[in-house]
């Protein structure tokens, strides 16, 4: 056991870190805002972490302390200015942010290293410390899924117009999500490159944004235990498919497409419905179809939303 | 001046031939295919392995070219969108589950290629078509330049027309303002995404070899590199018009070529990406989007 | 697009700098856990070779393991380890940083492996080496040109940096009577900017010749067309491409479109059959490469000739560093008379410190890195020939 422990240790650290970065798209995602600026921030909170570290020696929760409080800041900032962007076209700037990050390390001199990144970047982060952070974010999501706030969310994310209306605050809210998602974003990154003491340019581009998109669609879009699911499917997918040889990239492509078609929404979307109908079926007995809570939550939130206007056309 | 003008606008239609068709697809039922490049770049790998055995000249390449994409468009569409669209008959929800499905095809498609090239860069030096440089004043042009140049614009101007103007484009259109209505009004429209998949796979086949010859030779990866620029182009001038995205990628090429002659070439993708969102502030739905009916 | 691939053809740096940073680690005493510190051979040896077998850069994997392969044969055979046998187990990294570092991790932990021979991607090498400084145990990595890959006292490096040879076109550019170049390069990539903004700059003007232009392009960057013709109109005498693999027949085809007809002169990435798709546009395109088999020297065309009878084919730089590789192993074990890790290090350190010759020609470390004479290649329109220049 501890020998698996220690010869898999990486992909168990690179587990949580896919964590935090889906959360990082999962979050803005559940107020219905389509952006990916929590991968910029990964960036972000690599590159502070790392010059943090290397510059000025300081111990691994300042450094990332540091680059969760710089990437929050600047992903308020940034929800400032695309204060009027929507859909795709948010998701466009977002992407563009990530780039123009990506470019900014790569010319960014001494500093960042240039193209070769930065390396050698020690320090005294520990696998714990990686999970406790994980744990406690958890915790914390977990609390904005249940209650008052949950309804909240759905509501913005169903028809922000409407819940302005109504009195919820869409464009704070808003706002939060881009700092919490760079805050998270910046987590990962910095957790990153001080467990692997480096971090370079290359690892800040499209095919990272894709990978969190992916894990957070496949997991589940609407729950953290969904993000969880995705960042544990596809850390480890990759070394499972090894045994595929030359056609593993096919065989991870096929796993894809098929999880698209039959799961729409999400693996933990899929577990949800069959336990529902599971439960739906020996209850079935006592009272015609009892509506787990959850449906009677939406119902309810629904009919406060004015029921028909549901991702009609506005 | 006149030089940078003219390789702007070659660049600029190498971008536009291969995102109109993505930007057709996009336009009108509303389906962003991320396996666009990798049609793309499978396309000229097919062709790529036929010139090998029999010397074609290029129009029998190009016409090859669409002839795959045509199939890999056609079978993308029936066997991966269309399963998605049929679970998730809501379009907007269906939205990112099109976009993960279009990834995973792409990394299918990108798999396979990687596998039978082992990722060398492949050209069409074995077809019977020549490259011819022209010297035009001070300016050196080639025939696959102005192949390039006839044909991204030449195409543009055929969508246009038959979005506009066509019955069937007319009903994409309506596919494209409000799906439901549309259907009540008896547009099939699952068959009219079929055969607009059809045309933008055709696109993607001809851009893909059109493009391998203006560049001599491409590589697996290639579709992905240009997927991104497409994307932006389109974005760029506003989804659903081919004014659209004829602009988006001028001016992104014209960008792009400035900061590579007058800066610096890294610079580049950061200038192209840092206009794209000053743009995009001052015009959220971009500089010819229409006023968005389908999402707030 | 396929989320695990890097989104640009992150090109083999093909070669490196040699500035070799004081080992971060200990230098080892203590045997690590669980290997057999006794003195003498087991039956076997392990080595887990991580290449990338997959993906975008799996040509240059294949080959290298082909060229380990036949090594690994060669060894077997003569008895070089008397009746040692030494075994390598092939691991697919594919082009994941995550799964390089997994898989050299295992490595770590599991006592049967002995060594690693690394992959040649520098993202992936530079994952790797903290990880090998701290468990301890011997990487070879070829390619992987980049700044981190050698921090300590266990990791190894087979394919010299381009800077430590590139002078050798100095007499090419005196025959050739160059008085003006321009330099265009790859700024995305930590090895073709180091050679780009110092190293090549530095042996043309040693050579007294001007610099007229110096642009660079992104690695991802797929037309060459504006910064071609911003070249072609300053009319140097000499191109310096330095490029990745994908780009470069692209360049050169365009710099012949624009009417360019001086000399171009690339660096080892215009190898390995890149250059094919310009077919004629290409011909006496020059560089300075580390490894060709047109080479002449003893050592290398014992390699060639063994080569072609096992496989049928030329070999490439590829596969003659994944042959160095093994050698420079195997003599390291041989030296240490044990399998044990930190004795291989110290055996490959005596190796590395005398040198050997192997398919590159005469190799020679500085550090742990190696250095080789280089050859002159040059592309005649239909293949890779080595250019001898007059006497002089």
């Amino acid at each position: 056991m501890i020998g698996w422990y220690e010869a898999n240790l990486v992909l168990i650290e690179a587990t949580f870190l896919n964590f935090l970065l889906a959360l990082s798209i999962q979050v803005p995602l559940r107020l219905g805002v389509f952006s990916f600026a929590g991968v910029g921030s990964y960036g972000l909170g690599a590159y502070t972490a790392a010059i943090l570290t290397l510059r000025y020696d300081v111990p691994a929760f300042v450094a990332i302390g540091a680059a969760v409080l710089l990437a929050a800041v600047v992903g308020y900032l940034f929800s400032l200015l695309v204060a009027r962007l929507n859909g795709l076209y948010l998701a466009m700037a977002t992407i563009a942010f990530v780039l123009i990050i990506a470019v900014l390390a790569t010319n960014g001199g001494e500093l960042t290293g240039g193209a070769n990144g930065l390396y050698g970047a020690l320090s005294d982060l520990t696998t714990g410390g990686v999970v406790a952070v994980c744990v406690v974010v958890a915790v914390l999501l977990a609390l904005t899924e249940r209650g008052p706030l949950r309804r909240r969310i759905e509501a913005v994310r169903e028809d922000p117009e409407l819940s302005l209306s109504m009195g919820i605050g869409v464009v704070p809210m808003r706002q939060m999500a881009f700092a919490v998602s760079g805050a998270l974003g910046a987590c990962a990154g910095a957790m990153n490159a001080l467990l692997r003491t480096t971090v370079s340019p290359e690892e800040i581009n499209f095919h990272l944004i894709v990978l969190a998109l992916t894990m957070v669609i496949i997991g589940g879009s609407r729950s953290w235990i969904g993000a969880f699911i995705g960042s544990v499917i596809f850390t480890w997918l990759p070394s499972v498919l090894a045994s595929a040889g030359r056609w593993q990239d096919v065989v991870y492509g096929v796993i894809i497409i098929l999880a698209a078609i039959f799961m729409p929404t999400g693996l933990l979307g899929l577990v949800q419905t069959l336990y529902q109908k599971l439960r739906g079926r020996r209850s079935a007995a006592v009272t015609a179809e009892a509506p787990a809570d959850d449906t009677a939550e939406e119902r309810a939130l629904l009919q406060a939303l004015g029921g028909e206007s549901r991702g009609g056309v506005q | 001046m006149l030089e940078i003008l003219i390789n702007a606008v070659t660049l600029g239609s190498l971008y536009l031939l291969f995102a109109l068709g993505m930007s057709v697809a996009w336009g009108t039922i509303g389906i962003l295919n991320f396996a666009h490049g990798s049609t793309f770049m499978f396309s000229a790998m097919v062709a790529y392995f036929v010139v090998q055995t029999v010397a074609l000249p290029m129009w029998a390449m190009v016409l090859l070219g669409a002839a795959v994409g045509t199939v890999l468009s056609v079978l993308t569409q029936a066997l991966v969108f269309n399963l998605i669209l049929r679970r998730n008959p809501d379009l907007l929800k269906a939205e990112m589950q099109i976009v993960v499905g279009g990834i995973g095809t792409a990394s299918v498609l990108l798999a396979i290629a990687q596998h039978y090239t082992k990722s060398v860069p492949f050209g069409f030096s074995a077809s019977t078509f020549k490259v011819a440089t022209y010297q035009l004043g001070p300016v050196h042009i080639s025939n696959v330049q102005l192949v390039i140049l006839v044909a991204a614009l030449g195409l543009a101007g055929l969508a246009a027309w038959w979005l506009k103007s066509a019955r069937a484009g007319l009903a994409l259109r309506a596919i494209g303002v409000n799906p439901e209505v549309a259907s009540l009004m008896g547009v099939d429209r699952s068959r009219m995404a079929l055969g607009t998949m059809a045309a933008a796979g055709a696109l993607a086949g001809i851009a893909g070899v059109l493009l391998t010859y203006y560049l001599g030779s491409i590589a697996a990866e290639t579709g992905d590199s240009f997927l991104i620029s497409a994307f932006a182009a389109i974005i760029l001038g506003g989804i659903g018009s081919v004014a659209g995205v004829v602009t988006g990628s001028m001016i992104l090429a014209l960008a792009e070529t400035l900061v590579v002659t007058q800066l610096s070439g890294t610079w580049a993708s950061a200038v192209a990406f840092g206009l794209i969102f000053v743009v995009l502030l001052f015009l959220p739905r971009g500089i010819f989007g229409r006023k968005e009916v389908r999402r707030t | 697009m396929n989320m695990r691939k890097s989104w640009s053809r992150s090109v083999f740096a093909v070669t490196g700098i040699a500035a070799l940073l004081a080992g971060a680690a200990g230098c080892g005493n203590g045997s690590s856990e669980g290997t057999q510190a006794s003195e003498g051979l087991p039956e076997t040896i392990t080595i887990m070779s991580i290449k990338e077998m997959t993906g975008p850069v799996s040509f240059a994997g294949e080959n290298s393991t082909k060229g380990i392969d036949l090594a690994v044969e060669q060894i077997n055979e003569q008895g070089f380890l008397g009746d040692t046998k030494l075994e390598v187990e092939l691991k697919d990294a594919s082009d994941s940083t995550q799964e390089a570092a997994s898989l050299a991790t295992q490595a770590v932990s599991d006592s049967t492996y002995s060594a690693i021979l690394g992959p040649g991607l520098s993202s992936q090498a530079s994952a790797i080496s903290p990880i090998a400084e701290k468990g301890q145990i011997p990487v070879v990595y070829y390619q992987a040109g980049s700044d981190g890959v050698l921090v300590g006292d266990y990791t190894y490096r087979v394919t010299a940096p381009a800077h430590s040879y590139y002078h050798i076109i100095g007499d090419y550019l005196a025959e050739k009577k160059v008085e003006t170049a321009a330099v265009l390069y790859t700024s995305g990539n930590p090895t073709l900017t180091e050679l780009g903004e110092n190293a090549v700059p530095g042996v043309i003007e040693d050579n007294g010749v001007e610099i007229k232009r110096s642009d660079t392009v992104a690695n991802d960057t797929q037309d060459f067309t504006a910064v071609t013709s911003e070249i072609v109109k300053a009319d140097p005498d000499a191109v310096f491409l330095l490029l990745l693999g994908p780009q470069n027949p692209r360049a050169v085809s365009q710099l012949k479109q624009k009417g360019y007809d001086g000399e171009i002169i690339g660096m080892s990435t215009m190898g390995a059959g890149n250059l094919e798709t310009a077919g004629e546009d290409a011909a006496g395109v020059v560089w300075p490469s580390n490894f060709s088999a047109r080479s002449e020297v003893p050592s290398t065309q014992e390699f060639v000739k063994a080569y072609q009878e096992k496989y049928g084919e030329m070999p490439n730089n590829y596969a003659a560093e994944g042959y160095d590789a093994v050698w420079l192993l195997a003599r390291g074990i041989k030296e240490a008379n044990s399998a044990d890790r930190t004795a291989i290090q110290e055996g490959i350190a005596k190796v590395a410190a005398e040198g050997f010759d192997g398919a590159q020609g005469p190799l020679t470390f500085e550090g742990n890195d190696v250095r080789v004479e280089g050859v002159l290649a040059s592309w005649d329109g239909s293949e890779e020939v080595v250019i001898t220049l007059g006497e002089s």
